[in-house]
């Protein structure tokens, strides 16, 4: 029917990209090997007949075994490797798992329910440690507990002006939010989402293309511009997605919700640091949380306190809620203006490290 | 006169006692609530109460329904509805039965209310089934990855099939003999190098794009998958901190040095901070450090206030030893 | 006899006029003799290209911490610059295929510059990708793990699909004359002549000239030229959307797609005018690259200009119309405060001005046209970079705004860059035919036909 080669061509791969998701890949690609290797060599045939037929020298004595290894090599040139294609795609790590085309579910593991952290910030009671006089210690805490490199606050306590006269103090940590644009703009994967709904970042993975940063609309993404400032003794750690350290040069680092502790029963460093008691970390599956004091049902508590999120209206969907206040329940007056900085405690640094201005 | 007054007055000695025990009794307010004893997990549960004081219907008392739970250490009872009694004085609250344990104690009581609160149980049964999951994006029937990788393969056969004419340009330049006389055939490079670089990086290209999965949001890809653990209802594991590594022991000879890689390696270092006085969430523990080694295993063992139970799979007591030494040649040098 | 298919072969007694071997001295002249001025550019341009390798150098061995970027401004000079680049590759694209799909005959000398534009453009913006990345080394991760559901994945797909279509779209027409080459240069003595003719004979093809080559041969670059323009629309649409895709103010913005490949063709366009200018000055190609050439490329800068004054307007009137939350600070900063200067620069020198020349007869010369060719290039230079960092500079809560400056070796990588490219297209220049020498004999021949066969051959508009 299709006399071009380049028809047959384009009707091929149109018939390949049509059948994988509706059969399976694998009879997809076979369809594809087929109907190259029986529609080539014949076009091809062709041509060099009808060639023979125009060339103005004819073809006296023409050998046949030259047109015969032209063929032999066409088939094996095409049909060699796409025969071996299938298996060659399954030796590669990982190719049957992901060959789905459909979407795939959340993979939950037959022990059960997974839980589904999410966060509640009562700015109510954050007066950025005004009242203990310190900077603010959910900052430090986190910084201590994850051998954060010094520039970078991963939960940054900032301080917004109020409508009418004076400010408040909020705390962002990273907003783990459910439609991540981080997650979505990753070329390789290497920001992902745990099946507890957290983003994650796999150090060992990121091609440091930054594209992450550009994306997140919370300036919540720290780049390790240069060997990161961290004590030497974090040099000695394992690194996992999960706990962060040590820092690789070129890489990116964020909040990630402390999984490694909250997994194990204990609450977030930047929780139980707090002393006013006024984040709340909890499950939206079990709807409970907890500001290390006091236990509450998730739910109740964000309905019944004009909670709101950042940037709603960005679509974003993150799982950090904030409970409106100025730390008025702490006492504080709007107009006690700054904070103070947030320091680094280590005394020496890993060797070669620089540090940097955000 | 003495004898009336006395018995008058232990008349109503023993009538005060008795209207005082009596009293409740008297103004008898009382809780009653009807809920099923078992309930399937992710199901709403219906649990009615009933107000009534001397048989009589109390309306307007707000009722709370609360729940027991723990959770990272903190215990109590959590509130989880509250509503009002109307004129029967019934309320029908309800709940979703979603607690990790199997068996779920509530409470309810009258707030302002001279009754005691009333707990019950109402039991898990059946399959646990994911409650909470993210609802975000739409899903487009018929769009997907595959319309890339179509229009991919598709575009490159197209590229693929122009640069396999040049076999046949090829083959008509030999048409020319070189001496008048035999057909003269040159093998070329370039007529089957280009169509194969090309067919290589179509390949390669196309292998990419169904490679990886077609979800929203790229969960655990292949390699990442084994070092992220789920976080389970009910289940507890045991902490993963910075640092923990299995070859610690082949790194040093000194304890003492054994014991600072294992302050920072089992994560203490996180919380009490480098130099085990400053850390933010875990304070100055050189007190508990110089009561002894005993009081110190003991402290770990039974974890004070934020601090989780380390039992011994987590850290052995040579371990903990080796930790004691090390912060005690800290704190005192 | 078919002075067409075989003016080039003098061995059948064919036709070969003045012109013809005119057109073929002029083509084989850069290849058969080097100038010392030649050799003088190739080492300047070698020692610039150098000494970015050595700037390179140092930040691979300290990471990204030895540019002026940072976390807040985490894109600056190395991704305008890759953006740049691809922009120019729209040049060849143009010129060769669209010119070529509409019939226009006076394409034929300019059509083989353009297409080394567009090969070499490509590759240096691939580079300055390469450049950019934290961890260079996992680069071979965007293959084995890649999600296509990146913009930085369609960047990879769209531009390894257009590097390949754009080496093979100048390749195929190049094969007749690099027959030409191959017979013509056969005898020029000399290793370095004798590996040359090689590499002619290897990619000729064998070919000769038969009708039946050229039906092949015509199929495969007409098939070619209707599938590039779709992959080249595309490559710098999935180039946008890096920016596009994300939540900021200033990028998030619909039109950033069409508003990019409009300002691709139009840079691509004034640097075509540009290296032409210069080739054809050192090359003296004044008979084939005519002031008709350049007053029709200006024509295409002038409509361009005025469709990105238009894509101007459309974005930031309908944005500063309503001001969202972001938007204030991105128009002051951008218009009023610290970047007023390239906006202005590049909206009256780049778009306004470049307009005016063209429109005017009396700069509408090869002068002209190159002037404002250069005030394009510089110009939309300017624009990728305000884009880039006005954008990153939007503070997404309440902090100061950052400020970037790009540190020495920024500058010295994109200096290294720029001259990589013309180092590229003057190696290219060395080597291959500079004209489509088959092309312009054709178009001559059909212009003869239609004149009349008594009349010559015209020069000039």
């Amino acid at each position: 029917m299709f006399k071009s080669l380049t028809a047959r061509l384009i009707a091929i791969g149109l018939l390949t990209g049509a059948i994988w998701p509706v059969l399976n890949p694998i009879a997809a690609l076979v369809v594809a090997i087929l109907g190259l290797t029986l529609s080539v060599p014949a076009i091809v045939r062709k041509r060099l007949a009808r060639a023979d037929k125009d060339g103005r020298i004819g073809r006296a004595e023409e050998p046949s075994d030259r047109r015969r290894f032209l063929k032999m090599a066409t088939i094996a040139a095409i049909g060699a490797p796409a025969v071996a294609l299938p298996k060659a795609l399954q030796a590669i790590p990982g190719f049957e798992t992901n060959l789905a085309m459909a979407p795939v579910e959340e993979d939950l593991s037959p022990e059960g329910r997974i839980r589904q952290w999410a966060m509640v910030v009562d700015l109510r009671l954050c007066d950025g440690c005004q009242g203990v006089d310190k900077p603010p210690r959910c900052t430090l805490a986190c910084i201590e507990g994850h051998f954060a490199p010094e520039p970078m606050e991963w939960i940054q306590v900032f301080e917004e002006e109020l409508p009418g006269e004076g400010t408040g103090f909020f705390p962002v940590p990273c907003q783990q939010c459910q439609n991540a644009p981080c997650v979505n703009v990753c070329p390789v994967g290497a920001t992902f989402h745990e099946s507890s709904g957290i983003v994650l970042i796999d150090q060992d993975r990121c091609i440091g293309c930054r594209i992450c940063m550009a994306a997140c609309p919370y300036d919540r993404r720290f780049f390790n511009w240069g060997r990161a400032p961290i004590p030497p003794e974090a040099l000695l750690a394992d690194y996992s997605p999960e706990h962060q350290t040590p820092a690789t040069v070129g890489t990116v680092m964020k909040c990630d919700f402390c999984p490694d502790t909250v997994r194990a029963g204990a609450l977030p460093y930047c929780i139980q640091a707090c002393p006013n008691s006024a984040i709340y970390y909890g499950d939206l599956e079990e709807d409970i949380a907890t500001n290390g004091e006091v236990v509450v049902a998730m739910s109740k508590l964000l309905a019944e306190s004009n909670s709101y999120r950042l940037k709603e209206h960005l679509g974003t969907e993150p799982r950090v809620h904030y409970i409106p206040g100025h730390g008025e329940l702490v006492g504080r007056n709007v107009n006690t203006r700054g904070r103070l900085a947030t320091r680094w405690p280590w005394i020496e640094r890993a060797k070669g490290a620089v540090t940097w201005t955000r | 006169m003495n004898r009336f007054i006395r018995s008058g007055v232990v008349a109503t000695a023993v009538m005060g006692l008795l209207v005082l025990v009596a009293r409740p009794a008297l103004a008898e307010t009382s809780l009653m609530v009807a809920a099923p004893g078992e309930a399937l997990v992710g199901h709403t549960v219906p649990v009615t109460v009933t107000v009534s004081e001397d048989g009589m219907p109390v309306p307007d008392a707000v009722v709370v329904l609360s729940r027991k739970a723990a959770f990272a250490g903190v215990r109590g009872y959590m509130e989880v509805v509250r509503a009002t009694t109307d004129e029967a004085g019934q309320v029908d609250l309800s709940y979703v039965q979603r607690a990790a344990n199997s068996t779920v104690e509530l409470r309810v009581e009258v707030v302002d209310g001279d009754v005691a609160p009333l707990g019950f149980v109402v039991t898990s049964v059946g399959e646990a089934e994911q409650i909470f999951e993210p609802d975000v994006g739409i899903d487009l029937p018929g769009l997907g990855g595959w319309i890339l990788i179509a229009l991919i393969a598709g575009i490159w056969l197209i590229i693929l099939s122009t640069v396999l004419r040049l076999r046949s340009v090829s083959a008509q330049g030999d048409d020319e003999s070189d001496d008048g006389g035999a057909t003269i055939r040159k093998p070329r490079l370039m007529p089957y190098a280009l169509p194969g670089i090309v067919g290589v990086i179509a390949v390669v290209l196309v292998t990419v794009l169904v490679r990886n999965p077609a979800t929203h949001a790229n969960l655990e890809g292949p390699g990442i998958g084994d070092r992220v653990t789920h976080s389970h209802l009910g289940e507890t594991s045991s902490i993963v901190s910075p640092g923990l590594d299995a070859t610690f022991s082949q790194r040093t000879d000194g304890a003492i040095e054994d014991g600072a890689r294992r302050f920072f390696g089992l994560g203490c270092a996180s919380c009490h901070g480098l130099d085990a006085t400053s850390g933010v969430v875990g304070g100055d523990i050189s007190g508990e450090v110089e009561d002894g080694f005993d009081e110190f295993l003991d402290e770990v063992r039974s974890g004070p206030k934020g601090m989780p139970a380390y039992p011994a799979e987590d850290f052995t007591d040579e371990e903990l030893a080796l930790v004691h030494a090390y912060l005690e040649s800290l704190l005192s040098g | 006899m078919d002075t067409m298919t075989h003016w080039h072969d003098r061995g059948d007694g064919s036709e070969v006029t003045d012109w013809n071997e005119r057109l073929e001295a002029r083509t084989l002249a850069p290849v058969r003799s080097t100038s010392t001025g030649y050799k003088v550019l190739i080492a300047v341009l070698s020692v610039i290209a150098a000494w970015g390798v050595y700037a390179w150098f140092f930040q691979l061995r300290d990471g990204l911490y030895v540019t002026g970027l940072r976390d807040r401004i985490s894109w600056g000079l190395y991704i305008s610059t890759f953006v740049f680049f691809i922009g120019i590759s729209h040049a060849g694209t143009l010129i060769s295929a669209i010119l070529r799909v509409s019939n226009a005959g006076w394409r034929a000398p300019i059509t083989r510059i353009a297409e080394f534009i567009t090969v070499v453009a490509l590759i240096g913006g691939a580079s300055f990708i390469i450049v950019d990345m934290g961890r260079p080394e996992r680069l071979l991760n965007v293959f084995l793990f890649g999600r296509w559901q990146s913009p930085i994945m369609w960047d990879v797909l769209a531009i390894t699909t257009y590097i390949m279509s754009s080496v093979i779209y100048l390749y195929l027409p190049m094969i007749p004359d690099l027959a030409l080459f191959r017979d013509r240069l056969a005898d020029v003595p000399g290793r370095l002549a004798a590996v040359r003719h090689r590499l002619y004979s290897a990619l000729a093809v064998g070919w000769k000239g038969t009708p039946g080559q050229h039906r092949a041969l015509g199929k495969s670059i007409t098939t070619m030229m209707i599938l590039i323009i779709p992959i080249a629309v595309s490559v710098h649409t999935v180039v946008s959307w890096i920016f596009g895709m994300t939540l900021r103010p200033g990028w998030n913005s619909t039109v950033f797609g069409i508003f990019f490949v409009a300002g691709a063709i139009f840079s691509g366009v004034a640097t075509l005018v540009i290296v032409l200018a210069i080739l054809r000055k050192v090359y003296h190609l004044e008979e084939y690259i005519t002031e008709k050439h350049f007053v029709y490329l200006g024509y295409f800068i002038g409509s361009f200009a005025l469709i990105m004054i238009y894509f101007n307007i459309a974005e930031y009137l309908t944005t500063g119309y309503k001001l969202e939350e972001g938007e204030e600070f991105l128009f002051r900063q951008l218009f009023i405060e610290d970047f007023a200067w390239m906006y202005w620069f590049y909206l009256i020198g780049g778009l306004l001005l470049p307009g005016a020349i063209i429109l005017y007869r009396r700069t509408r010369t090869i002068t002209g046209v190159f002037i404002a060719a250069i005030l394009v290039d510089l110009a939309m230079y300017i624009e990728r970079y305000f884009i880039v960092v006005t954008g990153l500079r939007v503070p997404l809560l309440p902090y100061e705004p950052a400020s970037y400056s790009p540190s020495w070796i920024e500058w010295s990588i994109l200096a290294s860059g720029l001259a990589g490219f013309a180092l590229l297209i003057a190696l290219f220049v060395k080597v291959f035919p500079i004209m489509a020498v088959w092309e312009i004999a054709e178009e001559h021949e059909a212009r003869q036909l239609a004149s009349g066969p008594n009349v010559l051959p015209a020069v000039g508009p």
